[in-house]
């Protein structure tokens, strides 16, 4: 079997079946609690939205108005019905962004409303999350249910908004054509820049958003961008004790981890256990830990330190070599040849998904 | 007139208060009564998607983290707090 800290236990790789569908259940639970049901529970409440409007809406829908194509799966093995889930997911997320107060400038909602809707603050509000049980396979065709029915049920959203007249289904779906565009993730560009120019690292360190204008970053009035440098004699960690705030107009979506209490509370009491029990990440007792709770208007991530061994390497490669865990303090980047790392130029690229508001 | 980046400096030591009913919901828990020094200095932040109208100047506070764990260790927890919530400790505290 393979030792405790072979890789992350909190990863895995796709023979790790166990890992991907812990990580399906997480995020489409984290989804449908705290960004899907309360908006629309948000919608009912002002009005915007009705029970009704959905009622109707769920009645009205034929297979050829859905806007949602569902997607088929790519054989019956487990490795095409894990990858059906983890695409199915996606969509889902997507889908959400799809609805998301910013995508829906008519409806007139703001993130502070999703907070205290999601029970942020008041534990009262909180929808209760599913537990799942029962052996892999049972899991799976619980995923599959659920996805099936979750999905439904933003379908059924998106009718009802379209209904009303909150959005025209051309809106929708220019915004969904934006939405599935792959594009290079900023992340290990950023970095791999910052590596190779300090002029660039600098402004990035000292300015945040404004040094990232040329990667297309938003300038406008969304808060402070900060960018903590790891060095010899301090770490840096990134959390969001109160939701999961993090810079994902910039990076995408974190790992499922970060939004999950177990990170969230531990991560503020004892960093340096956490960073080797749930990441297998050694940080000496003598170097600093500086953890970076995000409560409000400023969102962080963490300038890793380069690896050794990559002297001469172009900055695209060096982009390779970056790993979302290693922008929020939970691992550091690859190092090339090492042994046990895998060889960077097999590595795909770093694509987190989109994520909603 | 009122100083726009607020009325703590960077060094200066502070406590959380314990409590601040109608105040800004984003202070956790863990640090509410909790002493700190200022790390930075943010100011008013205009953020119109996250919230209506603008929060009162912003700090990061750095906690030791015995301050505000059980644990002893050379670690620290910097958190973003609203002046609204931070009082200056006192010589005896």
């Amino acid at each position: 079997m393979a030792g405790r800290h072979d890789h992350k236990p909190f990863e895995g790789h796709m023979h790790d079946f166990e890992a991907h569908i812990r990580a399906v259940e997480e995020d489409l639970e984290y989804y449908r609690t705290k960004r899907l049901e309360p908006r629309i529970f948000r919608l009912i409440r002002s009005g915007d939205v009705t029970f009704y409007d959905l009622l109707k809406a769920r009645a009205a829908l034929k297979r050829k108005n859905q806007f949602f194509k569902p997607r088929k799966p790519q054989g019956k093995n487990i490795e095409a019905r894990v990858r059906h889930l983890e695409e199915r997911l996606d969509d889902y997320v997507k889908g959400i962004a799809l609805v998301s107060a910013r995508a829906v400038e008519s409806l007139d909602m703001v993130t502070e409303d999703s907070r205290k809707e999601r029970g942020d603050y008041d534990e009262f509000f909180r929808i209760k999350k599913k537990e799942h049980k029962g052996t892999l396979e049972e899991r799976m065709a619980g995923l599959e249910k659920d996805l099936r029915d979750y999905q439904e049920l933003l379908e059924v959203l998106v009718q009802a908004l379209m209904a009303r007249n909150w959005c025209t289904r051309e809106e929708l779906e220019e915004r969904w054509k934006e939405l599935n565009e792959r594009r290079p993730w900023n992340g290990g560009l950023i970095v791999a820049k910052a590596w190779t120019d300090p002029a660039f690292k600098q402004a990035l360190l000292t300015t945040g958003r404004e040094a990232l204008r040329e990667f297309g970053v938003h300038q406008g009035k969304v808060g402070k961008l900060v960018v903590v440098e790891n060095t010899d004699a301090v770490h840096h960690v990134i959390v969001c004790t109160l939701c999961s705030c993090y810079p994902y107009d910039i990076l995408g979506d974190t790992p499922w981890w970060y939004k999950h209490d177990i990170y969230k509370t531990r991560i503020v009491e004892n960093p340096r256990a956490v960073l080797e029990e749930m990441f297998g990440l050694r940080i000496p007792p003598s170097k600093e830990i500086q953890v970076h709770d995000s409560t409000s208007d400023i969102r962080y991530f963490v300038l890793p330190q380069r690896p050794k061994g990559t002297e001469g390497m172009s900055e695209a490669e060096l982009a390779k070599l970056v790993t979302v865990d290693s922008l929020i303090g939970a691992g550091e980047p690859l190092e090339p040849g090492k042994p046990g790392a895998r060889p960077s130029a097999a590595l795909p690229e770093e694509m987190p998904r989109v994520r909603p508001d | 007139m009122e100083n726009p980046t607020g009325k703590f400096k960077v060094g200066e030591r502070v406590v959380v208060a314990k409590a601040n009913p109608g105040g800004n919901p984003r202070t956790p828990v863990y640090i509410r009564g909790k002493r700190g020094v200022i790390g930075a200095v943010h100011g008013r932040l205009e953020n119109p998607r996250d919230h209506r109208g603008i929060y009162q100047p912003l700090y990061t506070v750095r906690f030791d983290l015995s301050e505000v764990s059980p644990c002893r260790d050379l670690s620290s927890v910097w958190v973003d707090v609203h002046e609204e919530w931070l009082r200056p400790l006192g010589a005896e505290e």
